[in-house]
């Protein structure tokens, strides 16, 4: 266990001074800065336009879609995957840390454990922003902390997917082009595919676009396909780090 | 019995389409230097990441302190240090926070950052980036997370490769004292004989994924056989009455090669004349280490 938490705190100190910390605060804080402004400038128009819901959940929904975090978020996280993975091949880190007293299971398992703090970090830092850029503007309704807390852990669930299927690809390669674009390009399909609730449910990028906690979304696509694909990739990752040659 | 530090036994790794490794048998005793030699793509460093279970032999087995390095992976490279084939670093990272990160693998003591930097002289750039650093310096501290923890083996694969002379130099200096001052054995690969002549206790060649030679290098050098070289005329009636008296003769750039053995060169000399050659040179050429080294692996034909 002690190795494991070593090999987590290990994952933190080799993104000291890289892109990392940047990726994860501007894009949770940008998108939540999108999301006021946003409101901000259509106050009158989104109230109208939406009024079945209160303030604080047309703020959510402009965040979710109109600021883009359905695609900024699992843009973010295929990122530090590729990260957490070309630090480590650059300049050879990977064969090092490979002849270390750590198993392969525990140093793959530690790579998907800092992806998911980063992400429940940027989640935190995105619903933090909105709760912030609420208040600013002064909502009429009480703040439903509630229904935040919804958001964030079905969104979390939801990008289980995402995360496992990008470590693993990324730990494919030593290329961090070829993992980025094959995530890219998944996140750009899934806005299409995604119109079908049922090609939905099969693709990982999808699932966040079903994560918000309002009346007539479909939130199961979200948690049974995060944790469905989730567990799938995790372990399909892990049996193909275990049994990779480790030549570059 | 003795029991090796390092021991394979037909290790052998095939990938899709050659053979990179093929039935080696390493033995690596306790305290030694051991020079694992071979030419540029010969295997070596396919070996030693077998040897670290950084990659799985197709057959084969590889030991280390007796134990089986595929089932006892995590035990045994506790008291392994390596460097394979190139100083592996984060570059954006500083040598302390680089050996930080060994050493909270390791759970070894924060002294031991300070001891090693010591012995590879790197505490005066201990808070700089390394990918400021220069080669040799990468190089050392490479060496510096190897002897990192309580190590009994070190591999290092090309540790002077890309040095300068003064470079080589340091690093052959720093090996040599290892086994000594650490009590370590050393397994050193390189494709330069005279860069490990001068520390190897042992060696082992290896050419084409296969094992050439293994032993000492006194009995590397007792492999050369001595030859007589002749300049001789006639010569190519020389050459005929010499293999007529089963002499084995070569003959290379005009000159007429006889394997010594227990000829007498001045008896030969004598017969030769007597004969009614005209000898015009006669020399015992004795082959340099290097040039063993080359001939074995097919460097010089």
């Amino acid at each position: 266990m002690k190795v494991f938490l070593s090999s987590i705190k290990n994952e933190f100190l080799k993104q000291k001074r890289g892109f990392t910390w940047i990726i994860v605060l501007l894009l949770s804080l940008g998108t939540s800065f999108l999301a006021f402004v946003d409101v901000y400038l259509r106050y009158d128009y989104l109230t109208k336009k939406q009024n079945l819901l209160n303030t604080w959940e047309i703020l959510l929904l402009e965040n979710h879609l109109s600021a883009l975090w359905f695609i900024t978020f699992p843009l973010a996280v295929t990122t530090i995957c590729s990260l957490l993975y070309y630090v480590d091949y650059k300049d050879g880190g990977l064969k090092y840390t490979l002849t270390l007293p750590i198993s392969k299971n525990k140093l793959y398992f530690s790579k998907w454990v800092t992806v998911v703090i980063f992400s429940i970090f940027m989640i935190i830092l995105n619903i933090s922003g909105l709760i912030l850029a609420g208040k600013i503007l002064n909502f009429p309704d009480s703040l439903d902390i509630y229904l935040f807390l919804k958001y964030g852990i079905y969104q979390f669930i939801s990008l289980l997917g995402v995360i496992s299927l990008q470590l693993w690809l990324s730990s494919r390669t030593n290329n961090i082009i070829v993992s980025l674009a094959q995530g890219f390009v998944g996140i750009i399909a899934s806005l299409f595919l995604a119109q079908s609730q049922f090609i939905a449910k099969l693709i990982p990028y999808a699932h966040i676009l079903y994560s918000i906690p309002l009346k007539g979304e479909n939130n199961s696509i979200a948690i049974q396909g995060g944790i469905t694909f989730g567990l799938l990739f995790l372990f399909i990752g892990m049996v193909h780090f275990k049994r990779k040659d480790i030549l570059d | 019995m003795t029991e090796y530090v390092i021991e394979t036994k037909d290790l052998t790794k095939e990938f899709s389409n050659f053979t990179a490794v093929n039935k080696v048998n390493l033995k690596v005793e306790k305290g030694e230097i051991y020079g694992f030699l071979g030419p540029n793509g010969a295997g070596k460093s396919t070996t030693i990441r077998m040897l670290l279970g950084l990659i799985k032999p197709t057959k084969g087995k590889s030991y280390l302190f007796g134990k089986s390095i595929e089932s006892h992976s995590i035990n045994l490279l506790r008291k392994v240090g390596s460097m394979v084939e190139s100083p592996s670093y984060y570059g954006n990272l500083t040598a302390k926070e680089n050996l930080e990160i060994t050493r909270k693998i390791l759970d070894a003591d924060k002294k031991e950052i300070d001891k090693v930097l010591k012995i590879v002289d790197l505490t005066k750039w201990k808070n700089e980036k390394v990918k400021k650093f220069s080669l040799g310096m990468k190089q050392r501290l490479g060496i510096a997370q190897a002897l990192l923890g309580d190590k009994e083996l070190l591999i290092l694969d090309e540790p002077t490769n890309g040095l300068d002379p003064s470079g080589i130099h340091e690093i052959r200096d720093l090996i040599i004292s290892l086994p000594g001052m650490l009590g370590v054995t050393v397994l050193i690969s390189s494709h330069i004989l005279s860069e490990v002549e001068l520390m190897a206790t042992q060696v082992g060649i290896i050419n084409k994924g296969e094992l050439l030679f293994e032993g000492s290098l006194k009995e590397l050098k007792n492999k050369n056989q001595s030859e007589i070289c002749l300049g001789v005329s006639p010569m190519v009636e020389a050459e005929k009455y010499l293999l007529d008296k089963n002499y084995e003769v070569d003959k290379k750039n005009g000159r007429l090669f006889l394997k010594k053995g227990v000829l007498n060169p001045g008896l030969l000399n004598k017969e030769l004349v007597f004969e009614g050659f005209e000898v015009s040179h006669i020399s015992e050429e004795n082959k340099s280490l290097e040039n063993i080294f080359l001939e074995l692996t097919g460097g010089i034909k």
